[in-house]
């Protein structure tokens, strides 16, 4: 069996129905610019690269080294993946990754998937173009400047990602801010690091081997300020809000209460129905109890059919 | 023989012969319902429960198949855990946190469940069709399905790269301190991820060459997938509409 | 015979992989000091899963010992330093940004200093004749000098013991030659995967043959590859 070793992939459960909704319209918004951007830019040639390159980008987050005591450092790839292919493209190469991931390894939920594209795909693309675009500017180009650029980009869409998480499960009531964020933000904080050595190791080797790859499109046309713009933007808003919401878990009440107003926007019709149409069933602990023997059946049921159609087919076979 | 982490499992049984986007739409549809069930409503996680273990069952592959497998969103459930002893007032045990927890630990070990049901008998490209069936972007489609035949070989790669350098992690003398810095074998392993993307560079100009010789021109075109039959579209529909009186029951009584 | 002068000794060895699939079934093979031996058999005989049980990267049921050291998870290390083994792909065994740091490797991981690293990578450079490579990138040498440099890697830990797997395939004739000679000149053990009975004549006097996961001929490498029933019941002659 197969899990990525990065506590970041959400299990379906762990997110509100309104905040994986939510996170799936951004992502796939996300993804359709990112599909005219990548159209746009670089013509047939993408397919196949994106491919393979998806391909790597997981048996890669396969790749460790330990650190002490049992524990061991990965990979993620969203920062490298952006150094090499721009950030529209590394977009679409994580979120195959993290939806093969979903889909075939239950490495993170399927309702919530949306929410895991906007994490590694989106939030960790963003804030390392964002960050690497950024020294790459101030460097000029120079090895220094690739080098500590990629820890930096790496180190920081790891975190910044995380308190992205972090916050979905507050909201979502699965997590209190003031234990969610403080948690996941000091586990990635130290996580992060092995991602920005492992990046900077890659970097060092790319620029033995090929130094022509590291331009982040520059090669391959001019800087996505929209990108670069979106990964300022959410760097600051989540560092920015994540200490707020962890020192002030009642700010996250606002947002409760507009899960509240949902509710409240439901009862009305469910009061149609009177109360005797369920007449005998309203007291709850009679209902679980019902539920206990008809699922049993239900089970019950299916077991004894298999058997009663495996004894036909021997029998219809001899 | 398959790669050892190939999910899918071959068969007969009812759940295989379903048709893949009915499949598909099923597998969501189930949990969707289990994110809307209310907290606390236990006797709608029991029916779900039974859904779910009569479908494993229906698979013939056993049930402890899929319970042992779905114990792997065990460590995530500790996210929720702090439920159970905050309280506005500061740190306390707290029953409504409890139940909170509870449910949401059962409602992500039932998920899980209809997802790996969904993996172990769903064939790739038939999963491929089912998400070009919903209208995924075909580029998208396209993409994820060349990294599904790629993703053995890297993977495989990554093995031999691995057990390649444990092969060289010893020393003859073990009263010297071995293993280098942290900091270096965190570097060691960045160079190994390096040579493999950049093996898949190379590797992807040899598929998109592959490619071009059999007239790939940057369109992906598919063959138009059979519509679904009768029978099918009433077993969706029945299915939904199941599941809308599930939720709708499970927010009458527990919401 | 005095076991002391034993380089390598596998004791009834029996291995499934995971998959319950059985690559090895009782195996029993000895090696001397210094002995050349070539490990040949049909695709799929067991010959890579015997050479990763020399240095405990699989175990299975039995006994490996190397220079008399019985393998087991506390001198893991040791015998991984004793035992220099070389994987068939040369990619697979080349992960760093240039040859130096490739070839170093082994040598910061058990603890030397600067010097000593120093002096084993001339040496191991010296040894395959690639000192000049040193900065080069593994990326961009061609198959024969990666191979090269693969062998490097390993003998920069100075061990007793040199395994290969399939050396010479993928090699133009000159470059395998050039290979041939290099490990003629090496005063290691030297245990050899592979299908190249050419090579075997020329360089291994001792040939053991393997299939479907059982030593099935074990003797002087002129008897055995002029014994035309063996070579054709065990997939080396078609
Ligand atoms: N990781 C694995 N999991 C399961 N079975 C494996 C694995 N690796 C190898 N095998 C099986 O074990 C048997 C022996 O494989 P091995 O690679 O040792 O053969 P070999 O003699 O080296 O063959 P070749 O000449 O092709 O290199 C084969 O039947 C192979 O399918
Ligand atoms: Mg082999």
């Amino acid at each position: 069996m197969y899990a990525s070793p990065i506590p970041m992939h959400i299990p379906d459960g762990f997110l509100s129905v309104v905040v994986s909704i939510v996170l799936w319209i951004v992502s796939i918004t996300a993804i359709v610019i990112a599909l005219r951007q990548t159209n746009k830019q670089l013509g047939e040639k993408q397919l196949p690269l994106m491919g393979v390159l998806a391909a790597a980008i997981f048996a890669g987050q396969m790749l460790n080294f330990s650190v002490t005591g049992g524990t061991s450092g990965h990979l993620m790839g969203a920062a490298i993946a952006t150094i090499l292919l721009g950030p529209w493209q590394a977009m679409l190469v994580m979120t195959s990754v993290v939806s093969i991931q979903a889909l075939l390894f239950q490495d993170g939920g399927l309702l919530v998937l949306g929410a895991n594209i906007f994490n590694m795909g989106v939030v960790g693309v963003a804030v390392a173009y964002f960050v690497y675009r950024a020294f790459q500017q101030f460097s000029k180009g120079a090895r220094w400047g690739i080098l500590t650029g990629g820890f930096a980009a790496a180190w920081l869409s790891i975190f910044i990602a995380s308190l992205g998480v972090a916050l979905q499960l507050a909201i979502s009531g699965t997590s209190p801010a003031n234990i969610a964020i403080p948690a996941m933000g000091g586990i990635h904080a130290l996580i992060g690091i092995g991602e920005g050595l492992i990046t900077v190791g890659a970097l060092s080797f790319l620029l033995v081997a090929r130094p022509d790859l590291l331009g982040t499109g520059d090669s391959r046309g001019k800087t996505s300020i929209g990108v670069w713009v979106g990964g300022l933007v959410i760097t600051l808003a989540l560092a920015i809000i994540s200490p707020l919401a962890s020192t002030h878990p009642d700010g996250l009440e606002w947002v409760a209460e507009q899960k509240g107003f949902l509710d409240t926007a439901r009862e009305p019709l469910f009061n149609i129905i009177p109360d005797y149409v369920f007449p005998g069933i309203s007291n709850q602990a009679l209902a679980t109890i019902v539920a206990g023997v008809v699922g049993s059946l239900i089970v019950l049921g299916v077991t004894l059919g298999i058997a009663y159609s495996r004894r036909r087919a021997t029998k219809a076979n001899q | 023989m398959p790669h050892r982490l190939e999910p899918y499992r071959e068969g007969n049984s009812p759940i295989h012969s379903l048709d893949s986007r009915v499949r598909v739409v099923m597998v969501l549809v189930f949990i969707l319902v289990c994110a809307l069930v209310p907290v606390g409503a236990w006797a709608v996680y029991i029916l779900l429960l039974a859904l779910i273990l009569s479908a494993e069952l229906l698979t013939d592959l056993g049930i402890a198949y899929f319970i042992k497998r779905s114990l792997m969103v065990l460590p995530f459930v500790l996210a929720a855990l702090p439920l159970v002893f905050s309280t506005p007032h500061g740190i306390q045990f707290n029953p409504a946190g409890l139940e909170r927890f509870i449910s949401i630990a059962l409602k992500s070990w039932i998920s899980v469940q209809a997802a790996i049901l969904l993996a172990v008998t769903t064939p790739f490209d038939q999963l491929l069709l089912a998400l070009r069936a919903l209208h995924l972007p075909r580029l998208l489609v396209a993409v994820i399905g060349l990294m599904w035949r790629y993703l053995f070989v890297m993977v495989d790669e990554v093995t031999h790269m691995m057990l390649a350098r444990a092969a060289r992690s010893g020393s003859d003398n073990p009263a010297r301190r071995t293993g280098g810095t942290v900091v270096w074998r965190a570097r060691v392993t960045g160079g190994m991820a390096g040579g493999l993307l950049l093996r898949s560079l190379d590797h992807s100009d040899r598929v998109y060459h592959a490619m071009l010789s059999r007239g790939y021109d940057g369109e992906v075109r598919t063959l138009p997938q059979p519509s679904l039959t009768t029978a099918n579209r009433w077993l969706l529909a029945g299915f939904i509409l199941f599941a809308i009186f599930l939720v709708a029951l499970s927010i009458l009584f527990w919401g | 015979m005095d076991t002391t002068y034993c380089s390598v000794e596998l004791y009834d060895i029996t291995f499934r992989y995971p998959d319950g699939h059985l690559a090895l079934h009782g195996i029993n093979l000895t090696i001397h000091q210094g002995e050349k031996v070539a490990l040949v058999g049909p695709n799929g005989a067991g010959k890579s899963t015997l050479l990763l049980h020399l240095n405990g990267i699989h175990t299975g049921e039995g006994q490996v010992s190397i220079d008399g050291l019985s393998v087991n998870h506390q001198n893991i290390g040791q015998v991984r330093a004793k035992v220099g083994l070389v994987f068939q792909s040369p990619d697979d065994q080349l992960f760093s940004p240039t040859v130096f740091d490739d070839v170093a490797y082994g040598p910061i991981y058990q603890g030397f200093s600067r010097d000593e690293v120093e002096a084993r990578v001339t040496y191991a450079l010296d040894a395959v004749g690639m000192q000049g490579y040193r900065q080069r990138s593994p990326h961009h040498l061609s198959v024969g000098e990666k191979k090269r440099i693969a062998i490097a890697t390993v003998l920069s830990m100075h061990p007793s013991v040199l395994v290969l797997d399939e050396p010479t395939s993928g090699l133009d004739p000159r470059a395998r030659r050039s290979l041939i000679e290099l490990l003629r000149q090496l005063p290691q053990t030297l245990l050899v995967a592979t299908h190249d009975l050419e090579m075997v004549r020329e360089l291994l006097p001792r040939t053991v043959v393997m299939d479907q996961g059982e030593i099935v001929a074990d003797g002087a490498t002129q008897v055995i590859l002029s014994d035309e029933s063996v070579l054709y019941q065990h997939g080396l002659k078609a």
